[in-house]
């Protein structure tokens, strides 16, 4: 599903860089991405959902080159196949928490609701215990609420990927298993394949496997 | 580029910053609405005031200011500009070069003016009832359609003029006035105006009035018996506030007609060599004036233009003002909203589509305002005349 290979990576400016030689996902597997804090996590998150662009190497995402897209066509695909949850929510201020879930369709080509799918965000909510506050705007809840909100909206497409950005850093052991089922158990029934950044090892032993970018790092060389 | 995503994801934003949404199409309407809405209404008073003035040859009245006069003959209002004698009037109709009409505009009943005046006057302005007819004898009335709308006047109702002087017992007293008559609507200030004969007028300012017989008075109520007939009498001689035809003998003038005052006259030449005539008449007169309404309303009006242009100027300058400062907040809150639009960028919204939703918002507020003040301008049209009426009759 994913393959990274002699992957280059630097801000502009930043002294910071990352090499990746070689990184693969196969189609429905679930990974848990670690690493200490400002190894490059979120940054290979968002190579591999094109959200930036590699300096050499590539990123495949199923059948697509994504270094091979402009970037409409990243957007567009990101928005067909990937579903983000990003580490700091990024839900819209100015909707509600149910109309953030149904953003992605809102802003897809036709920008039509599926049928069936307000029923599936209800769903997801209800699942991730924030049903009661749907019709309440971001700021009116607490952050690990937004978290899971930011969850809720990553799952709604029912993506091929699934790229999760430390979505239980705001949540209480408790909350962090019914997040990581929640997502896992929607990954399993649709096929998705999962990549989460976390910082929690016990959560690690939920997922098919571990990577420590670190050991990818250093077995690029880093 | 998905316009029903922009279309949904800019309104939502538009309803929840209402706030400033309000404030800014608010700002933008007024710029767009206030020079235009001045046009219109100076516009609309022009048309009002230059058609009764148009239908006016010519004014005569007491020295002084010309427009006030005409106000006065044409408007029924500057009621304290001073009057001269209706003889004067008269000498003018003897003269055979026009007709006169002559009017004495200075008391009200309620807010509405009483006009003193002749019958010719229901002519000249071609004034139809609805109700009624024209007075015939002293103390009868004629009413205009907004007077007697307002009121809830009918024929046979009566109307007490208003008294100048509420504590001058030597002042002018209230008349009760008998309605006989309701004039059609004109859209002219005839539909506010009271109109009387001037006897009528001359009564209420005391110049004529009605009481016992004196022959008969009680020994208490005489002052004094003169030699040559004259009797005096004390206050306690009852003196009539209405005129009815049992009492209408007992009124009387001291003085008089031709001397007795009137604040205009409407002269209408019977030519144009007449007109040139009656003209050249009062062109050196320090005492009177003979003035054309429409060039008083042509100098007026060039006045009023130019403080409109000037009126407009500053509006302009606030107009620009105001876009410079809407287009500042707009361009400040898209840098405040970077943030938001690069979590839409993640969520794979283009750039397209985000330039859209951009526009979008922009969009509507400046479309918005100008089609909110044609709104605005379209109801303001509908009511400015009877606005413009309320004050110019």
């Amino acid at each position: 599903m994913i393959r990274c290979e002699s992957l280059h990576f630097a801000y502009p400016g930043d002294r910071f860089s990352l090499r990746i030689d070689e990184l693969g996902v196969e189609s429905g597997e679930s990974v848990a991405l670690i690493g200490p804090s400002g190894c490059g996590k979120t940054t290979l998150l968002n190579l591999i959902a094109g959200i930036r662009v590699p300096e050499q190497g590539n990123v495949q995402v199923g059948e697509t080159v994504l270094s091979d897209l402009r970037e409409s066509e990243r957007q567009q695909f990101r928005l067909q196949h990937i579903g983000l949850v990003p580490q700091n929510f990024e839900l819209l201020d100015y909707l509600t928490v149910k109309e953030n879930l149904l953003v992605p369709f809102r802003v897809a080509a036709d920008g039509r609701i599926p049928d069936g799918i307000e029923d599936h965000a209800a769903d997801l909510l209800e699942r991730s215990g924030v049903a009661d506050h749907a019709n309440k705007i971001p700021n009116q809840v607490s952050q690990g609420e937004r978290q899971r909100v930011a969850m809720c909206r990553g799952l709604i497409t029912s993506p091929e990927l699934i790229l999760a950005d430390e979505p239980t850093g705001n949540l209480d052991p408790e909350n962090q298993d019914t997040i990581v089922s929640l997502m896992l158990e929607e990954a399993s029934r649709i096929g998705s394949t999962v990549v989460m950044i976390t910082h929690e090892p016990e959560l690690e032993s939920r997922f098919d496997r571990v990577v420590n970018l670190l050991d990818l790092r250093k077995e690029a060389g880093a | 580029m998905n316009w029903r995503g922009i279309f949904y994801l800019g309104s939502r934003y538009l309803a929840r910053n209402r706030a400033k949404t309000i404030l800014l199409i608010s700002a933008f309407t007024l710029v767009w609405l206030l020079p235009a809405a001045i046009a219109l209404v100076v516009s609309e008073v022009e048309e009002k005031l230059r058609s009764r003035a148009a239908d006016t040859s010519l004014v005569l009245g007491h020295a002084g200011s010309a427009l006030e006069l005409t106000f006065n003959a044409l408007y029924f209002t500057k009621p304290g500009i001073a009057a001269f004698p209706r003889s004067e009037a008269d000498e003018l109709a003897q003269s055979e070069l026009a007709s006169i009409i002559p009017l004495y505009v200075r008391y009200t009943a309620g807010d509405h003016r009483i006009v003193g005046t002749t019958l010719d006057y229901f002519f000249f302005r071609k004034l139809a009832y609805q109700a009624g007819r024209a007075p015939v004898r002293p103390g009868e009335c004629v009413v205009g359609a907004v007077v007697a709308e307002k009121n809830g006047i009918s024929v046979g109702d009566a109307i007490i003029s208003s008294p100048e002087t509420l504590f001058d017992i030597a002042g002018v007293y209230p008349l009760k006035m008998t309605v006989c008559g309701i004039l059609e609507p004109t859209g002219s200030p005839d539909d506010s105006a009271i109109l009387t004969d001037l006897k009528t007028t001359w009564i209420i300012e005391g110049l004529g009035h009605g009481h016992d017989d004196a022959e008969s008075a009680d020994k208490d109520q005489l002052i004094a018996q003169e030699d040559d007939g004259v009797i005096r009498l004390n206050a306690s001689i009852v003196e009539y506030n209405e005129i009815t035809p049992e009492n209408i003998d007992s009124f009387h003038f001291h003085g008089e007609d031709g001397g007795f005052p009137i604040t205009a006259a409407i002269v209408t030449p019977h030519g144009v060599k007449e007109q040139a005539l009656l003209k050249g008449r009062f062109v050196n007169s320090d005492l009177r004036q003979l003035i054309m309404p429409t060039e008083e309303m042509d100098e007026l009006f060039a006045t009023v233009f130019a403080v409109q242009r000037v009126v407009l100027w500053l509006l302009v300058a606030v107009g620009i003002g105001t876009l410079a400062i809407g287009a500042m907040v707009f361009i400040l809150s898209h840098r405040l909203r970077n943030e938001e639009f690069q979590h839409l960028r993640h969520l794979g919204v283009s750039s397209g589509t985000l330039r859209g939703l951009i526009a979008f918002e922009g969009a509507f507020v400046l479309l918005s305002s100008p089609v909110l003040a044609g709104l605005g301008l379209l109801a303001l049209a509908a009511v400015t005349p009877t606005i413009v009426e309320r004050f110019f009759g």
